[in-house]
């Protein structure tokens, strides 16, 4: 499937590129904002109470590397369904986590986009937003990115076998 | 699906590798002082009621106004005002700054400030820094307080001025008005 000017563009392809656009972008944001700041992340990593000291320096690059890595794929749509399962690992162990602390009742900053808007409990927003991303990227995951993607673009160009 | 495993497999492998360079360069180390996973207590600096004249004695562990201007003029406490930014052009205690709850982060619009105060406190273990803010429970200078705690302050040089603006302004000290320099 592919796009054509002057027809109309199948609601899969505007549904998958938004979905790619929502997770992918979210990612960039959130991992710009960790990477500017590594200790910043580690205290907010540290207030989950979920992984050993040893490991959190270690965690609070990792993160934000998968996060830059996998985003820019679902941007370009490139290895999308890939760059999509990644990205859905990543939402679920980050939704599981504030699912975790908001049901023990802790307050605990979410550490969110590294403290972009503001400090911020783990609360039914940003579970509900981290639900939204998930959701985006199991869809990438489900259909790939779609006609307007790079993946696309690189399967017509394909000779046929 | 075997090649959608490899793939995912393949981007993580990248990232990690990234990672592991970006950590190596920046150091794999965790900050100074972790408190994030408890809600940490604050030394608390009283300013009672009957404390707030000019010529009061403490009363028992009380702090007045008097040891506070003492401290920042033997130059070994700096001021910070957690109230509003409006509150602190209105009217403040001289020569402190203004920081209020949610200025301490990475993405801080005011972090060249808290990294200043932290590396001054850093230097000089003796030194003290007060938070204060509009009296009452005083919940800005304590929030302020956990999150710089947080942030990588060190606890024991924090304290919290209860009695705040209101019980600076009762006991006739000066103050300052307009723009702050930082």
């Amino acid at each position: 499937m592919s796009v054509h000017p002057g027809r109309c563009v199948p609601i899969e392809t505007i549904l998958l590129a938004t979905c790619r656009f929502i997770a992918g972008g979210a990612f960039l944001l959130a991992a710009m904002m960790k990477l500017s700041d590594p200790p910043v992340f580690m205290l907010a990593i540290a207030a989950f109470g979920m992984l050993p000291e040893a490991l959190i320096p270690f965690a609070a690059y990792a993160v934000p590397w998968i996060e830059v890595v996998a985003g820019v794929l679902l941007v370009y749509g490139f290895w999308s369904r890939p760059a999509g399962l990644v990205a859905t690992g990543l939402y679920a162990v980050f939704t599981a986590a504030l699912a975790w602390v908001f049901l023990s009742g802790a307050s605990v900053d979410c550490g969110c986009f590294g403290g972009l808007f503001g400090r911020g409990d783990v609360g039914v927003t940003s579970l509900l937003r981290n639900a939204v991303f998930l959701t985006a990227s199991i869809a990438v995951t489900w259909r790939g990115g779609g006609a307007a993607s790079l993946d696309a673009v690189l399967a017509a160009r394909r000779p046929a076998d | 699906m075997k090649s959608l495993l490899l793939r995912s497999l393949l981007i993580v492998a990248i990232a990690l590798t990234a990672a592991l360079a970006d950590g190596a360069l920046r150091g794999l180390r965790m900050p100074p002082k972790i408190q994030a996973d408890k809600v940490p207590t604050l030394p608390v600096v009283q300013v009672r009621a009957g404390d707030t004249s000019p010529t009061a004695e403490p009363a028992g562990d009380g702090f007045t106004v008097e040891m506070l201007v003492a401290l920042v003029e033997s130059g070994t406490a700096i001021l910070v005002d957690a109230r509003s930014p409006a509150e602190h052009r209105a009217g403040r205690i001289p020569g402190s700054f203004q920081l209020e709850p949610g200025d301490v982060g990475a993405a801080s619009a005011r972090r060249d400030l808290v990294d200043f105060l932290a590396g001054t406190l850093a230097a000089d273990p003796a030194m003290a820094l007060v938070i204060y803010c509009g009296g009452g429970d005083c919940h800005a200078s304590h929030d302020l307080g956990s999150q710089m705690i947080r942030y990588g302050f060190a606890e024991e040089q924090l304290f919290v001025f209860e009695g705040g603006y209101p019980a600076w302004v009762a006991a006739g000290h000066p103050i300052e008005t307009g723009e702050p320099l930082f």
